[in-house]
């Protein structure tokens, strides 16, 4: 037994000491994680506590599901629940394919100072705050904005896209899309440079042309990098950007644009319920657990390739 | 080797690179006590020439032995900049040996911070909060209890108690826990129909006196001018557009946007007004507006930057809102054409035949609460108490005597220089310019507000027919009889105002997000009913009954 522990933490050391740089820079991403992500999660326990501001955390009364059970119960709930899924199951839907299809795209140009030029507009958008890209919504599809004034000149509109409901998730996916197509593009990139030359030869001396190769070579070359991103994206489906929400959100679109972090941030911020905006923040929690655990579950029986 | 080496040092350098920006940062948060330092050393620097003026300061003022930094958050409203160095807060440092670190968060984030440090228990000496924080916290122990140290406070209880009604509205169980922001002179003012007069009288148009002549009136100003807006709106500090409209419009129309007391109900009585059917009228009346085309087609996403363009360049022909910014725009609106002019005009009658609005609240409303954390209690309780005596309300209004007011017939008077210079083309408004200047005003750090630095500094230029008008303006309002004094909400016991805040949560979520359907025209008004229904069941009827007892029971 001792034996196997020491030939074990020998087999350690040396790991260690042949990528040592490795670890130095693996460092900050872990105290990051450390700090940001799993020390705050003592904080979860307000989730079963009636917090008081003078007892702190610790001190307060424990009570149970009490606040699980009120969010369930709560006359809002379904509609802020049903506003996240749809809300994220249409981002996927729309948003997850365009970064794909944009870098197949751009494998196939061949003219390489086009293609720079491209990549850097495509890239510019996602550099910009939340904040600058809703002022400029704000801005371009106001009633007398640069969008509507297109759109009369073919007799159309003019219409309230901020104000309507009806616009709300064509306005947040479109503007989505538009700032993270360029810069998600990036790691199909990346997949498609690690597809086998070989594969191409062999497939052109086959008679196969381009539609041909993309369909047979490429894509089958890129499907691990396309399941682990979508696997990735469905861990994601609760937590919709929360910020652009909050800012594109007016009275007149709340029934679509209110999902569960803006629900928590009235409960938890405005209101100062610290208890129950920690519940509701944990039942979301665990809802998009459930969604990545069935998505590798699926993607493990289905294909070969999976998270865990 | 060689490049293991480089591997080592960049890996390094990146750990160090990042871990600096950390202590760079923890560098910056210890600055205050830099500060306070270095300012503890100015002081002792300055002590000679403190010793004279200490020489003229009345034995009121609490002069502390030793420099005591008071940290002070309130929000800051675009109009007005909080400056951190203002005449006032380097004169008190200089007086009374108390630096006040000013911190003004923007009005947009000033709820959500309020909250954030009040829950955690990390307030700063002295917060402004609503008398809502008032009734939810101060049960909790975070503020100090004022009534136990009413001794201490000689200047301030007085004229607090001098204020009718305001003890059953702001004391918790027989107990203040905050200094109210009071009026010692200001403007009467409200939210209030103010309109592009010169084009009445090009149209040859009446004044409106109510709301349906109103709407005619507006006709008129869009088949003249289809490009342009006949009325817009604003967004509210941290509420939406139309929750903004809703509390300039919904009262005046018969109805309230929130829990408001109804004088013509039942002979007055406090009413849920979106969960009620009076709110129908409001709704209908912005109903008829946005489909005639009337109405801002962007009033429900307008943010305040917005609206102060489309009043200052012409582009919007009326809002209901404060009548005091229609200076500001006139001033604006001049420099495009001479002939352009806002003013307020007298409250409208509604469809019920009722012509209604409110002042504001003279007493603003509002609280400064001393942290119950603080350790500088005692010099924040006597540097309150001395902003509501003679000489220390005239500090806090008026700057520093000799430098920038002097005392004329027993009246504190600003100097003409600083008239001259706030009245100057680089300044937008002279009104708010110089109280950022000073210091003063009730959008600074003013427990006491007095008005007359703004108001002489904004009417200095004006001609002498000018002023006759402006004070013709003043007049109208202060003596509008529609306008009807605020109602303090009743003070509520620790059950009532967790039951109530809870059921106002529910209720609110429910009425909120359907407003627009039905200004928009998505829905058609008889279907509110559904919506005041649904409300009531949730809870607005107890929400409504909560009130009327504490109400009746203070009375």
């Amino acid at each position: 037994m001792s034996n196997s522990k020491g030939s074990t933490w020998q087999a350690f050391r040396k790991a260690f000491a042949r990528d040592k740089y490795l670890y130095l820079m693996f460092l900050l991403p872990f105290l990051f994680y450390l700090i940001f992500h799993y020390m705050p999660m003592y904080g979860i326990t307000l989730a079963f506590k009636d917090y008081s501001i003078k007892q702190g955390i610790w001190g307060s009364d424990w009570v149970g599901l009490k606040y699980i059970e009120k969010f369930i119960g709560d006359p809002y709930f379904w509609q802020v629940f049903k506003n996240t899924i749809v809300l994220n199951v249409y981002n996927l839907l729309w948003s997850f394919p365009v970064p794909i299809i944009l870098a197949l795209m751009l494998n196939e140009v061949t003219h390489t100072k086009f293609k720079k030029m491209v990549q850097t507009i495509s890239y510019l958008p996602h550099f910009l705050s939340v904040v600058v890209v809703v002022g400029m919504l704000n801005t371009f599809l106001s009633s007398n904005g640069v969008i509507n004034e297109f759109l009369g000149v073919f007799g159309l509109g003019p219409y309230r896209f901020l104000a309507e409901p009806k616009y709300f998730r064509t306005v947040y996916i479109a503007s989505g899309i538009w700032q993270s197509a360029g810069w998600g593009s990036i790691i199909y990139l990346s997949a498609l440079s690690a597809v086998e030359q070989e594969l191409y030869e062999a497939a052109q001396i086959d008679g196969a042309n381009r539609w041909q190769q993309m369909l047979h070579v490429t894509l089958p070359g890129i499907a691990p990098t396309i399941t682990i991103m979508f696997i990735l994206e469905t861990g994601n489906i609760m937590n919709v950007s929360f910020q652009k929400i909050l800012l594109l959100m007016t009275s007149s679109n709340q029934v679509i644009s209110d999902v569960i972090s803006t629900y928590v941030y009235r409960i938890g911020i405005q209101d100062a319920n610290f208890s129950y905006a920690t519940g509701i923040g944990l039942f979301q929690s665990i809802v998009a657990l459930i969604f990545v655990t069935t998505a590798n579950f699926i993607s493990r029986r289905v294909g070969e390739t999976s998270l865990w | 080797m060689k490049k293991k080496f480089w591997c080592f040092v960049l890996a390094c350098m990146l750990l160090i690179g990042t871990l600096s920006g950390c202590s760079q940062s923890s560098d910056n948060s210890s600055s205050p006590d830099s500060s306070v330092q270095q300012q503890a050393e100015e002081s002792k620097a300055e002590e000679s020439s403190k010793a004279d003026s200490e020489e003229e300061v009345s034995t009121t003022a609490p002069v502390q032995d030793e420099l005591v930094t008071l940290t002070v958050m309130k929000e800051e409203n675009a109009s007005q900049v909080i400056k951190t160095d203002s005449v006032k807060l380097q004169y008190l440092e200089e007086l009374l040996n108390i630096h006040i670190d000013m911190q003004a968060v923007p009005a947009a984030s000033y709820e959500d911070k309020k909250k954030v440090l009040i829950s955690t228990d990390q307030m700063p000496d002295i917060m402004k909060i609503s008398p809502t924080d008032l009734r939810s916290y101060a049960r909790q122990d975070m503020f100090v209890n004022l009534t136990e140290h009413k001794d201490m406070l000689g200047d301030f209880w007085p004229i607090y108690e001098g204020v009718e009604s305001m003890a059953a509205s702001y004391e918790i169980d027989g107990n203040l826990y905050g200094f109210p922001i009071l009026s010692k002179w200001t403007e009467r003012g409200g939210q209030l129909p103010v309109i592009r007069t010169d084009l009445l009288e090009a149209y040859d148009l009446e004044v409106p006196t109510s709301f349906a002549e109103l709407k005619d009136v507006l006709a008129v100003f869009k088949e003249k001018n289809p490009d342009l807006v006949p009325i817009t709106n604003r967004k509210g500090g941290s509420t939406t557009s139309t929750q903004k409209v809703l509390d300039c419009m919904a009262y005046p129309l018969g109805s309230g946007s929130g829990m408001y007391y109804d004088e013509d109900i039942d002979g007055g009585r406090w009413v849920y007004g979106p969960a009620d059917e009076h709110f129908l009228y409001v709704l209908s009346y912005l109903n008829e507006l946005y489909e005639a085309g009337l109405m801002d087609p962007d009033y429900a996403t307008m943010t305040v930057d917005q609206w102060k363009e489309k009043m200052s360049s012409g582009q919007a022909l009326m809002y209901f809102d404060n009548a005091g910014f229609a200076s500001d725009f006139n001033v604006a609106l001049e420099t495009i054409d001479p002939s352009y002019h806002l003013e307020a005009i007298p409250t409208l009658t509604n469809e019920l035949g009722q012509t209604r609005n409110r002042y504001y609240d003279q007493h603003n409303g509002s609280l400064y609460v001393i942290a119950t954390s603080s350790s500088n209690q005692t010099p924040a309780l006597q540097l309150m108490n001395w902003a509501y005596s003679e000489e220390g309300s005239d500090v806090f209004a008026y700057g520093k005597p000799g430098e920038t007011f002097d005392y004329v017939d027993g009246e504190p008077v600003i100097h003409e220089d600083l008239l001259v210079k706030f009245n100057a083309p680089e300044y937008n408004s002279p009104y708010y310019e110089i109280q950022s200047y000073l210091g003063v005003g009730l959008l600074d750090f003013t427990p006491y507000v007095d008005d007359h630095p703004g108001v002489q500094c904004r009417n200095y230029a004006l001609s002498d027919e000018e002023r006759a008008e402006k004070e013709a303006g003043d007049e109208m309002i202060a003596t509008d009889p529609g306008m009807r004094e605020p109602v303090y909400e009743p003070s509520l016991s620790e059950e009532d105002t967790e039951r109530y805040n809870e059921l106002k949560s529910t209720v609110e979520n429910i009425v909120s997000q359907e407003w627009d359907k039905y200004i928009m025209g998505l829905e058609p008004i008889e279907n509110y009913r559904e919506v005041i229904d649904r409300a009531r069941a949730a809870g607005a009827e107890e929400m409504e009954e909560i009130y009327n007892t504490a109400y009746n029971a203070a009375q």
